[in-house]
């Protein structure tokens, strides 16, 4: 039971920070490396929120109002992005990934002058423990794990059942066919990027009075995002979201079994062997 | 395969030469009248340059590679560990090891790797070379964990202490594995690697293996940086972790979108460019990513082909010019 709980724990934040990412992928084949970034900037905003009106306001409420400032911001840093970078290069993956990569040593500067190298901690506004049988979980965790299903409900809503959702699926299906049908791509490309940008920020939210908060916490982050979303097929949403699972299986597993140090290892191995057997990834369109 | 049969044409070739050329002859003269700080950063830059080159042989086949320095630690920590006991081999040998290990391992990863393309090939091995340098961080019986192993020499002619004469070998070492990619880049399998580059689905129809050019690339790119990787860690006298960071691996890819990879001296302009701001900003070293990102994300957006571009958009410019007079 403590394992199934502990394996839900994990795959939700492998899933938070996988999904905004191959959502913009899957729409726009833009991969932005800055992601953990503007999830470390999320963090950040939330952990300034909580700060500046949590003493008014009480812990609870600041924290969710949180929620909506890490949108905004990293909403803004999306549109920014799209009207500064992605637009002009649109054509060319490798110089976006470039530009992107130089933008998120940028911003890593900047937050570093900001707020210092240290990371900083907020404390969980939800605190204590549940009991589930015999297996305990802190009530944050509990929060984290509702959050993201709703959050992941939320989007598969908005993409499979709204006009809008239409629209996106056009355009990652077939750009020209979705020009044709009158479906403005330059529309829904920014919209996609600033929802993967504020998916992002809301995630750094969320994870933020779990797993402290630091200048470097997206990049680090960042290289286990990627093998999810390879093994995943980094066009699909829902092989990242099982890509999640697998990982979120498979590292609580090790870390149970005392081999936590060579998870790094074991993952990068199951990712080059699927690339060798599934160049597109296990749920990945045809290139 | 025919390695170095037919040569391109001879004016590149001697373009590439003189740049290596003038890399040697512009460290030497630097460090004969320098300080013994600005050799020291001239040891530095020489082993970035050879990485720099390395580098550019690896794109010619049009992917760019993101587990680079990762490869280059696998030569460093092979230097470190065969050179000290129980192995004892004599440094100088350990650098070719270093080199061949590093070849190695990136014909590992090559198989799975370089059957990715694009994104793909970005986001793979830049996991790749992040699981390797996790690698490095965890076995810690062989490499030390994140404080590495430290106490590795200088190989046995080069005077303990003498920077000069490190420098004098690693220019060296430079100038062989210049040429050799010069070489390697004006031969008949060198163009045939640029032209998978540029296009793999004609060339395959024109009867090339382009996944056999391409690893082949790929292995010859990363044997250049396992040799690097040797020289940094003898250099250091230590090898952790933290000397194969993505902040090194970045200014590696920085230098060759700054400078342009056409051709060899491309990726050596960018480093220049990229090491004389890091110089200016020394006494503010936590700004430097903040100016390197702002260079590159300037250089993609507004010169496409890099510094390169800007020479040849100025040589056109003149040549009109000369004509309308």
């Amino acid at each position: 039971m403590q394992i199934a709980l502990n394996i839900l724990s994990l795959t939700s934040f492998y899933m938070c920070f996988a999904l905004g990412l191959a959502l913009v992928f899957g729409v726009m084949r833009v991969i932005n490396f800055a992601h953990g970034e503007f999830y470390m900037i999320g963090a950040y905003s939330a952990f300034l929120c909580v700060s500046l009106i949590g003493p008014t306001t009480g812990a609870l409420p600041a924290y969710i109002v949180s929620f909506a400032a890490a949108a905004i911001v990293t909403g803004l840093l999306g549109v920014l992005l799209y009207l500064v970078v992605v637009r002009k290069l649109m054509d060319k993956p490798l110089t976006i990934f470039i530009a992107t990569l130089a933008l998120s040593y940028m911003l890593q500067v900047v937050v570093v002058e900001l707020f210092g190298p240290v990371g900083r901690s907020l404390p969980s506004p939800i605190p204590g423990i549940v009991r589930i049988g015999d297996a305990i979980l802190p009530w944050s965790r509990v929060f984290v794990i509702v959050a993201i299903s709703t959050l992941s409900v939320g989007l598969w809503f908005l993409l499979m059942r709204s006009d809008v959702g239409r629209r996106v699926r056009a355009v990652a299906q077939n750009p020209t066919g979705a020009v044709l049908q009158g479906v403005s791509v330059t529309r829904v490309g920014m919209m996609t990027l600033v929802a993967g940008s504020m998916i992002a920020g809301v995630s750094g939210a969320i994870m933020a009075p779990i797993g402290g908060i630091t200048p470097f916490m997206g990049a680090a982050a960042l290289w286990k995002a990627f093998i999810i979303i390879i093994v995943g097929g980094i066009g699909s949403i829902w092989g990242a979201v099982a890509a999640a699972f697998l990982f979120g299986t498979i590292d609580t597993f090790m870390t149970v079994a005392g081999a936590g140090r060579y998870l790094a290892l074991t993952n990068a191995v199951i990712m080059l062997g699927v690339l060798s057997v599934m160049p597109s990834g296990l749920f990945g369109e045809k290139e | 395969m025919q390695l170095f049969a037919k040569l391109d044409s001879p004016r590149t070739v001697v373009l590439d030469l003189v740049t290596v050329l003038v890399v040697i002859a512009g460290v030497s003269v630097l460090a004969a009248v320098g300080s013994s700080y600005l050799q020291g950063a001239l040891v530095i830059f020489s082993i970035n340059a050879i990485l720099v080159i390395s580098y550019r042989t690896i794109t010619t086949m049009g992917g760019w590679s993101f587990a680079h320095v990762a490869i280059m630690g696998v030569g460093g920590y092979a230097v470190a560990v065969l050179s000290k006991p129980p192995m004892d081999i004599p440094v100088a040998v350990t650098f070719a090891l270093g080199g061949l290990a590093a070849g190695l391992v990136s014909a590992l990863l090559a198989y799975p790797v370089l059957r990715t393309r694009q994104y793909y090939f970005f986001l793979s091995t830049f996991a790749a070379g992040e699981a390797l340098r996790q690698c490095f961080i965890q076995f810690r019986q062989l490499t030390g964990g994140t404080s590495g192993i430290a106490f590795i020499e200088y190989p046995a002619f080069v005077q303990t202490g003498d920077t000069l004469q490190f420098l004098a070998l690693v220019l060296a070492v430079f100038f062989l594995l210049g040429l050799f990619y010069l070489m390697f880049d004006a031969s008949e399998t060198g163009m045939k690697i640029r032209a998978v580059g540029l296009d793999e689905t004609l060339s395959q129809s024109l009867g090339m293996n382009p996944w056999r050019l391409r690893a082949l690339s790929f292995v010859l790119g990363s044997v250049g940086a396992g040799v690097a990787g040797g020289l940094l860690v003898s250099y250091n006298g230590i090898v952790a972790p933290a000397d194969f960071s993505p902040e090194l691996m970045f200014k590696i890819v920085a230098a060759c979108i700054v400078g342009g990879t056409r051709r060899l001296y491309g990726p050596i302009l960018g480093l220049t460019f990229l090491t004389i701001v890091e110089e200016a900003f020394r006494g503010v070293p936590e700004y430097v990513p903040f100016v390197w990102g702002g260079l590159v994300l300037a250089a993609t957006l507004y010169v496409p082909n890099g510094l390169e571009g800007l020479v040849d958009r100025l040589r056109t410019s003149l040549v009109r010019r000369r004509r309308h007079a």
